[in-house]
């Protein structure tokens, strides 16, 4: 017999008490993997070009600014490249249909995205030329089936036309793919002049300005500067990383990384409880046997070894396929999340980083009551018998 | 020191201390066993023949005193020596088996193989061998609990002598069974003392298996003597 089959058959005398804590750390671990997979994806939006700045209302992004913000920040000279975008929104078809759309000046737009969406120079231009264009994300397209050519109408109630109408006819200048899996393309661009003069009511305000630093000038300098200007302005500004913007925009629907932390912090500090009082109820039940050992010669490390591998394994064993099952229920939902968290996946560092606390919450919940058993008079253990 | 003695122990002496009090097991006991030897330690209940047999096995240290077997003075090893010098030297067999009761009878006698660096099929000829010697073999796949006291205890002598240790200590190891069953597990004891040259050191109660020793020794009152003529 080796020693892994000695753990083996020791899990196996108990296999009830066994398979309740490896239903209760797979569970956990499941939703370690999702949680986690969810965090590191909601943590990777946007995060290809760092130099790009988002400059909003200082109250809020929910407020707007004066387009004239806009073209003023062209005589920063510490910007380099500027765009303008505001939320547009509206459903297709019905309204659980919602859309990520945005109205945006395509041309500074696509020049400032240059690096993180790709399309065919046809799409481009196509979406160029025609103010009733829109380009759709591969995500959002897929989604809804639609296809370069398409007329399609999307209805929005919440910006009033000047007509009284509340349905926008577009046609599908063609779809964009994001340049990595992280790059969101749940979205789609409608132009902004279009949207700008259609509406009835907060003409001439946009959401947000997107900026690049000038050659050689360091972006958080950059957006001093552009707050710096703007400081007695009416509307005044405030500028920072895209990624905190994004991540902001995100926790519009609840601050989710403190709940990812919350969950994942409680999962396992009862995870580390449970584990530590069924492996010292084990332990104290098998003090016999662990004086037959030490009697017939095993060494205190040898012992420590098998009890604490014996815990080890059984966090290991229920983790991983805990683990697993998360793999498979994220991989079969990623589209449902690809708005808020694209390119979800329990990725290997997810999974290193998992097996990693597995291990250490094995040792953890078995060192000390194995330790102290292996100190426990021998002569004693054997009389229990 | 008796050079020609395996086993030496020299003014040993036991006490335990319990709410303050120091109570005295045996005080300057000495106690030569050669190499090969065959010896009882009886006496009244709580005289100290279990402590002694347990001191000499390293498994409960002395107060004072000393205890030599072979070349170690075992109160000089660590307690990873000591683990080590058990493993190699001495082989235990209980009153009530001490056998795990998760392992098959087969697993139980192959523990303490699981200390040395002997190949599978190596560790697989020893249990044969041994359970054939103790005449078990046939068991071999059955848990302890599926198994009678008699060869409950024949499988604690298997794995007493599989990793082949020169010296047994068997405490009360008749206790648990019946005649007939005390009979053959003395007899097997027998000719591990005379056919593998075995030494024996075995506590017990029971004068039908002392009288399968070379001598007795009976400790009552903390003092050791003894008893002349158990060949005859």
């Amino acid at each position: 017999m080796t020693s892994l089959g000695f753990i083996a058959n020791s899990i196996g005398s108990a296999w009830i008490r066994n398979a309740v804590l490896m239903v209760s750390i797979l569970i956990a671990y499941m939703l370690f993997g999702m949680l986690a997979a969810f965090h590191w994806a909601y943590g990777s939006i946007g995060v290809d070009n760092a130099d790009r700045m988002i400059t909003a209302n200082k109250i809020g992004f929910s407020q707007t600014l004066p387009i004239s913000h806009f073209r003023r920040m062209q005589q920063i000279e510490e910007v380099g490249a500027a765009s303008v975008a505001a939320w547009f929104g509206g459903y297709y078809r019905e309204a659980r249909n919602s859309l990520h759309a945005i109205a945006v000046d395509p041309d500074s737009y696509l020049n400032v995205y240059g690096d993180d969406i790709r399309m065919e120079d046809a799409v481009r231009q196509r979406f160029l030329s025609d103010r009733t264009a829109i380009l759709v994300g591969r995500s959002m397209a897929d989604r809804f089936g639609w296809r370069s050519g398409d007329q399609i109408s999307i209805i929005n109630e919440r910006i009033a036309r000047s007509d009284g109408k509340n349905s926008w006819s577009f046609r599908i200048a063609g779809v964009f793919e994001g340049a990595t899996e992280q790059i969101d393309t749940s979205f789609l661009y409608i132009h902004y002049d279009r949207f700008n003069g259609a509406r009835a009511a907060q003409r001439d305000t946009i959401g947000w300005i997107v900026s690049l630093p000038a050659e050689g000038v360091d972006p958080i300098d950059m957006g001093r500067a552009i707050d710096r200007f703007f400081s007695t302005a009416a509307e005044r500004t405030t500028t920072d990383t895209e990624r905190s913007f994004s991540q902001a925009f995100v926790a519009q629907f609840g601050d989710l990384a403190l709940v990812t932390i919350l969950v994942l912090g409680s999962a396992l500090v009862s995870l580390v409880m449970i584990v530590a009082s069924t492996t010292a109820l084990a332990i104290r039940r098998r003090m016999t046997d662990i004086g037959i050992l030490k009697g017939l010669g095993f060494s205190h490390k040898h012992i420590l070894g098998l009890l604490v591998g014996e815990s080890v394994l059984i966090v290991v064993v229920a983790g991983v396929i805990g683990l697993a099952l998360a793999t498979l229920m994220i991989s079969g939902s990623a589209d449902s999340f690809a708005s808020i968290a694209p390119g979800i996946a329990v990725t290997p560092l997810i999974f290193l980083c998992g097996l990693f606390s597995m291990v250490a919450l094995g040792i953890v919940a078995s060192a000390w009551p194995a330790w102290r058993s292996v100190r426990t008079d021998t002569v004693a253990m054997l009389r229990r018998n | 020191m008796n050079d020609a003695a395996f086993i030496e122990v020299s003014n040993a002496s036991k006490s335990y201390s319990k709410g303050g009090i120091v109570i005295p097991v045996f005080e300057g006991l000495n106690l030569d066993v050669s190499k090969g030897d065959f010896i009882t330690l009886m006496g009244p209940s709580g005289s100290g023949k279990s402590t002694l047999l347990h001191a000499i096995g390293g498994l409960e240290p002395l107060t004072e005193g000393t205890v030599r077997v072979g070349e170690e003075q075992i109160e000089k090893l660590s307690q990873s020596q000591l683990s080590r010098w058990r493993a190699r030297t001495v082989g235990m067999i209980f009153q009530s088996f001490n056998l795990m009761p998760s392992l098959t009878a087969f697993a139980n006698i192959e523990l303490p193989l699981m200390l040395t660096s002997l190949s599978r099929s190596e560790r697989r000829r020893r249990v044969e061998t041994v359970t054939q010697l103790v005449r078990i073999d046939h068991r071999l796949k059955h848990r302890p609990r599926e198994l009678s006291g008699g060869e409950q205890q024949r499988v604690a002598i298997a794995r007493a002598i599989v990793a082949d240790p020169p010296l047994l200590l068997c405490d009360e190891p008749t206790g648990e069974l019946d005649r007939s069953a005390s009979g053959e597990v003395m007899n097997i004891l027998r000719t591990l003392c005379d056919e593998l040259a075995k030494t024996i050191i075995m506590v017990t109660h029971d004068p039908t298996a002392a009288a399968y020793s070379d001598s007795v020794y009976h400790l009552e009152k903390g003092q050791l003597s003894a008893q002349e003529d158990q060949a005859a």
